[in-house]
């Protein structure tokens, strides 16, 4: 049906292989990166395509999950048996559709702006070799219709990420945060596969246990529409077991504690590639893979808890490192390794489709955060620490005005998108519904209060670089005397991202006490069956029409499956509507709770906004050390940044590679080989004695297998003696 | 199609003995490389002509069966099945590769040198083809006697000791097999079965014609087991690996890792297991806790646990390679001793994966020490501005030795321990494990070797790959991709096959199970879908 969507996925592939083979031939920067940024308009085309089509034709239930079949992958069939079938094969469904309209169009604006950021760099045809290959595993993450597919992309964008993280090789440093990134996601893959193979045990069992041979339990299709029915089955623990597995392969990529430290050494790559990769797309693949298999999450209430916890408690470390950080990336770094954490923290509260909205407006905004410290750093001719610049406005309005309104948006002021996504989440974990509702007053607190510092240490950059003094080093000024603004291959992705950095919240979402009675909520309604929704529930529990028919192989009659959607929304109530209660009503109703603490929180973070204002432009200087003085310690805890690199290093690292050297040496070296050798010796010995002429082993060799074949045949002449004598 | 076989196996061997005759003259050199390689390369192209014809639901196909020694019912047998169909078709392909890069850097006494590739050529695929259990023991040795020349003669500075240990160790395992097979023999006669030929055992002591007493596999399975195990090799057996790879030349290696090890696995497939199949679930030990099925498979886990561990300490790089190999070759008998079918068939492909991603990492580690005569780590970085095309096909192949998804690794790793988490989850998880360690050492070596300024003077002008180096390896880099997106091409003819070795055994330990008799631990061979929270306790 949607067979085309295979293009998404071969234009960058393409555009990948011509730079890449023929990238030196081409020797043009021009022609190889228009030629990248041609080949992601084509998938942005595409994935549009699709996305209307989707739309138009209006499909209902299970039919929303839709396989675009590709060949057969990995498939052991037996005499009468199939063991294991593994498709390459797409998903085309509410969640990789959303997921796929972001990442393409985004991709674009980055491959464009990269045109003329990597203009001056000669290894620029390999740039979009990488970047083109990156989108390309990004789609198959996002697309693929099982588990080891996805897995494909997974480790596929953790590949592009090293290489493109160490792009500037010749520096050490480089090459090394490239490794830590690839192998810290690697401590989370070792997660993915367990959790998986933990799900093929179980879905495998029951498929087989009730005769459906064509259900495959790595299929997330099959996956979902029987979720239920095994979960039930399965043991709690297992449940348990399964989610928090995946959930460590979900810390990797989305960068959470406790492997949340590649992501702000993973800035050592060029800064386009911060944006593309680091802020709005690859690190959103946790958060994509926990909505995607989230009845596996929802399972258990603790298994959401600790997700919970695991995000508010990376949002709120992350935010407190970046209040004290004056390299202007990894302040954005750390932004999104705590912005990454909110949205972990809707998943574990079960607001799924709410974790999704937030990585959308955080793509946005964050995306034009990186892009505008980029044009920064292009413009102060690759100066990063924001002690150096200041004044910077009056140079580069583009570049300042769109990371102005991005600052706005992340910091959550009305009416930017940011506002809708953020203040959703916090009111969904004050509506959460579980056996942990104490808890999650303590969540929302703290949720909150990450929220007050993101506003001030977003202040902070953001005044910082561009209003005050200018404190650019006297080595800057006598070469380039001021900086400039960027050109237009660069400001146009500035305008477009800060535009729906603006727009995209309220579009996509706008909460009750805005319009009055219901929520208006075309995102939750799209994601519905993906993410948990209402009829989602009914999909994994396995009772509907629609269900019935998946199994049957006939067609659900349409207005069946809408009675019972309804009937679903009413029974079950709207998530958002909030037949819930809030774990702290202020009195009056729950529109006007929800309206009290929306506003609560727009003040808090314009209060942090105007006093970051205050105390960094104006005659502030880095040079007097005000806040260092001030905090002391917590000043020092927060700039080592927990001292968890450190920590790590002392105790895995190092006694890692005494312990391997010393195996080695005990092992090998003395035990095993001293007694091989001690053996040799005593057998050359032996030989010494038997022939005192030294002789070479290879007529050694042959004398014993001169002394097998006698013993051979005289074994076998007593063998025949014996079948003669009875 | 019969001849066929008989002609891939032996055209090397007359190749070789035909160079025998050429003049030992300087003259004669491009005489004796064209012979050797197109002679290579004409073998592969043959046993290429065995897909087409092979049917993948008949076994053992292609069969020549003629009498060897009659008198003690030694038969001449060959046949090729599913599973060494691949492995033959690998060693003729790694054959021609090897030789070709030998060209190169081969200078010293290079006739004897090729006659004893293509005389070890035509020994090996002997082997992957032999259904009699003698013809097999005689290829298995030969294998031995070019081998020992090899590193012994071309091969590095402490060649001496490395060659000596090689062959010490493999005889001592292959003499105690001896022992058994006579054994085996007496046994088989005296029920009135006067045959070595594998097949015919193998169903005789399947369907339970052929009883051997719990007393004789158990022992006889250990001999055969020691025999292999040091092939494979298995931690704790694994010290001469390293030693002789780094002494060996280029080929020497590859050859090495591509297939002589995986004789040893082989051996496991065709004969010690169906031939011995009650001796892995024998308990033994105090109380009867373990059995060697699962000591096996915890010295697997070990293996690859270790064998990451010490790669990533080593300063050579072919002695990290030589470890990684034993970490490797830990995951596939790990896949084979589970006994699961989507393990075994894993193990299986990974057979054919290592030696293509191995190989071609001994290949590349050969391109560089051509130019630089030297392996260590130290001695380089920054090669990735140097020599980018180098680069690029290190990245690859290294990529498919991490088991990067989408390539040859990843396919065999992960149905390898998907299998086998449904049998043991606790060792799965431990073997999981080395899935992240294997990252770490090879980036770590990569990173030194590839990033960073150039540091020595000697590497600022090296010469990047040239034709004949690329010939050799980009079929390797190809087939990375080819089996890692289209592995089923694969599965098809391995799948028949493997599906007869691991139910063969499983009815074994379910009779085991059933007869019930005290000394056999049933927990372990019943394949079903044991949970998560019950399995496992038994080690």
């Amino acid at each position: 049906m949607f067979g085309y969507a295979w293009l998404m996925i071969a234009f960058p592939l393409i555009g990948a292989a011509i730079n890449g083979f023929l990238g030196k031939k081409i020797n043009n920067k021009k022609i190889s990166g228009w030629l990248g940024t041609a080949m992601l308009a084509g998938s942005f085309a595409t994935a549009l395509a699709v996305f209307f089509d989707y739309q138009s034709r209006g499909l209902q239930g299970a039919e929303r999950f839709v396989e675009v079949p590709g060949w057969t992958w990995i498939a052991i069939q037996g005499m009468s048996e199939r063991y294991l079938h593994i498709d390459f094969a797409l998903l085309i469904d509410p969640l990789s559709v959303t997921m796929m309209l972001f990442i393409t169009g985004i991709s674009m604006l980055i491959h464009m702006y990269s045109t003329e950021y990597m203009s001056h760099d000669e290894g620029l045809p390999r740039f979009f070799t990488y970047l083109n290959l990156f989108v390309a595993m990004m789609l198959i993450l996002i697309l693929g219709a099982n588990i080891p597919m996805m897995f494909v992309g997974w480790e596929g964008v953790g590949l592009c990420s090293y290489l493109l993280i160490g792009f500037w090789y010749r520096n050490m440093e480089n090459a090394k945060c490239g490794m830590k990134a690839f192998i810290t996601n690697r401590v989370g893959d070792f997660g993915i596969l367990i959790g998986l193979f933990m799900i093929f045990q179980q879905f495998d069992a029951y498929f087989r246990m009730h005769g459906m041979t064509e259900a495959s339990a790595l299929d997330f299709k099959d996956i979902l529409l029987n979720a239920n029915a095994v979960l039930s089955v399965m043991s709690p623990a297992d449940a348990l077991f399964i989610a928090l597995f995946l959930f460590l392969g979900a810390c990797g990529k989305s960068a959470q504690f406790p492997l949340h430290i590649w992501l702000p050494d993973a800035m050592a790559g060029p800064t386009p590639v911060s944006a593309l990769i680091h802020a709005a797309t690859m690190v959103t693949s946790g958060v994509y893979m926990v909505t995607r298999l989230n009845p596996v999450f929802s399972a258990n209430e603790t298994s959401g808890f600790i997700v919970a916890c695991i995000g508010a408690g990376t949002a709120f470390m992350a935010a407190t490192i970046a209040l004290t950080q004056n390299d202007i990336k990894k302040v954005l770094a750390y932004s999104t390794v705590s912005q990454l954490g909110y949205m972990f923290l809707a998943c574990g509260v079960g607001a799924y489709w709410v974790a999704i909205f937030h990585v959308i407006t955080h793509a946005f905004f964050k995306a034009c955060l990186f892009l505008g410290s980029g044009s920064v750093i292009h413009g102060m001719h690759e100066e990063q620490d924001t002690r150096h610049m200041g004044g910077l406005a009056k140079y580069m309005p583009i570049t300042y005005w769109t990371f102005v309104i991005s600052t706005f948006a992340i910091a959550g002021i009305f009416p930017l998108a940011g506002f809708f996504s953020k203040d959703e989440i916090l009111w969904q974990v004050a509506i959460w519904d579980s056996q942990f509702k104490g808890a999650a007053s303590f969540l929302y607190w703290l949720a909150l209060f990450t929220a007050l510092m993101t506003a001030f240490y977003m202040g902070r950059v953001t005044w910082k670089t561009f209003l005050g003094k200018p404190r650019w080093t006297a080595e800057f000024k006598k070469k380039h005397h001021h900086p400039h603004e960027s050109h237009l291959p660069m400001t146009i992705p500035l305008m477009v991202l800060a535009t729906m950095a603006v727009i995209s919240g309220a579009i996509l979402f706008t909460p009750g006490w805005m319009t009055g009675g219901e929520p208006r909520e075309p995102l939750a309604h799209f994601l519905d069956v993906s993410a948990g929704g209402p009829e989602g529930l009914m999909l994994y529990a396995g009772g509907t029409g629609a269900m019935d028919a998946q199994i049957h192989g006939e067609h659900a009659e349409p207005a069946h499956g809408e009675d019972a959607g309804h009937g679903a929304e009413e029974a079950q109530g709207d998530g958002h509507a909030a037949h819930h209660e809030p774990f702290m009503l202020l009195g009056g109703s729950v529109t006007s709770t929800e309206m009290i603490m929306a506003f609560g929180s727009v003040l808090i973070a314009l209060i942090m906004l105007i006093l970051s204002n205050r105390r960094y432009t104006g005659d502030y200087d880095p040079k007097k050390k005000a806040a260092q003085k001030a905090f002391g310690p917590l000043y020092a805890f927060s700039y080592n940044k927990w001292y968890i690199d450190e920590i790590y290093n002392n105790i895995l690292v190092r006694p890692g590679v005494w312990l391997s050297s010393k195996a080695w040496q005990i092992f090998d070296v003395r035990l095993i080989d001293g007694i091989v050798n001690g053996v040799a010796k005593v057998l050359g010995a032996l030989g010494e004695l038997i022939r005192p002429v030294q002789t070479g082993f290879v007529r050694n060799y042959m004398l014993y297998l001169l002394a097998g074949a006698v013993m051979f045949m005289l074994i076998n002449m007593w063998s025949y003696l014996l079948g003669g004598a009875s | 199609m019969s001849s066929l076989l008989l002609i891939v196996t032996f055209l090397p061997l007359l190749a070789g003995l035909a160079l025998l005759f050429v003049p030992n003259k300087e003259q004669s050199l491009p005489t004796v490389r064209a012979t050797a390689l197109w002679s290579s390369v004409v073998t592969f192209v043959l046993s290429l002509f065995l897909l087409p014809s092979f049917q993948s639901s008949s076994g053992l196909q292609f069969a020549i069966d003629v009498p060897w020694i009659p008198q003690w019912g030694v038969n001449f047998h060959i046949a090729v099945d599913g599973i060494s169909i691949w492995l033959v078709l690998l060693n003729t392909l790694l054959f021609p590769l090897a030789i070709l890069t030998s060209m190169q850097s081969v200078r010293l006494r290079e006739k004897m040198y090729y006659i004893l590739m293509l005389v070890l050529e035509a020994a090996v695929t002997g082997v992957f083809l032999a259904q009699d259990i003698v013809l097999f023991y005689v290829f298995f040795e030969a294998t031995l006697i070019p081998m020992y020349f090899l590193i012994g003669i071309w091969g590095g500075q402490k060649r001496l000791y490395a060659t000596t240990k090689f062959v010490l160790y493999t005889m001592v395992g292959s003499l105690l097999m001896l022992g058994a097979i006579i054994g085996l023999y007496v046994k088989a006669s005296a029920a009135g079965y006067n045959t070595f030929d594998i097949p015919t055992l193998t169903s005789l002591i399947g369907d339970g014609s052929l009883v051997l007493d719990q007393q004789f596999q158990f022992w006889a399975f250990l001999a055969f087991f020691l025999a292999f195990a040091i092939k494979v090799p298995l931690f704790p057996l694994h010290t001469w690996l390293p030693d002789a790879h780094t002494e060996a030349p280029t080929a020497g290696s590859i050859i090495l890792a591509g297939v002589l090890l995986k004789m040893g696995t082989y051996g496991f497939i065709r004969l010690a297991i169906p031939l011995f199949p009650d001796a892995p679930f024998m308990a033994i030990g105090p109380a009867g806790l373990a059995n060697l099925r699962s000591i096996i498979m915890a010295l697997s886990v070990i293996g690859i646990i270790y064998g990451a561990l010490v790669a990533a300490v080593q300063v050579d790089v072919k002695r990290l390679v030589a470890y990684s190999s034993v970490a490797h070759m830990g995951f596939i008998m790990l896949g084979l001793f589970s006994f699961n079918q989507i393990a075994v068939d894993g193990a299986i492909l990974q057979m054919v994966n290592h030696g293509i991603s191995t190989g071609a990492l001994f290949m590349l580690v050969g391109f560089i020490y051509e130019r630089r005569h030297t392996r260590l780590i130290d001695n380089f970085g920054g090669l990735a501005a140097v020599m980018p095309v180098y680069y690029t096909y290190f990245l690859i192949i290294m990529l498919s030795s991490v088991g990067l998804p989408a390539l040859n690794g990843f396919v065999g790793e992960f149905m390898i321990l998907l299998g086998s988490f449904q049998e043991d989850w606790l060792m799965t998880l431990i073997a999981t494990i080395g899935v992240i360690l294997a990252a770490v050492y090879l980036l770590f070596m990569f990173r030194r070797v590839f990033f960073g300024e150039v540091t020595h003077a000697e590497n600022r002008n090296l010469k990047d790959l040239n034709m004949p180096e690329l010939v050799a390896i980009t079929p390797l880099a190809v087939l990375t991709l080819v089996i890692g997106l289209f592995p089923t091409l694969f599965f098809r003819h391995i799948t028949p096959s493997s599906e007869a070795f691991v139910s063969d055994v499983l009815t074994h330990a379910d009779d085991d199970f059933e007869t019930a008799s005290t000394d056999i631990n049933v927990e372990d061979g019943l394949g079903g879908f044991v949970s998560f929270n019950t399995n496992g306790g038994d080690l």
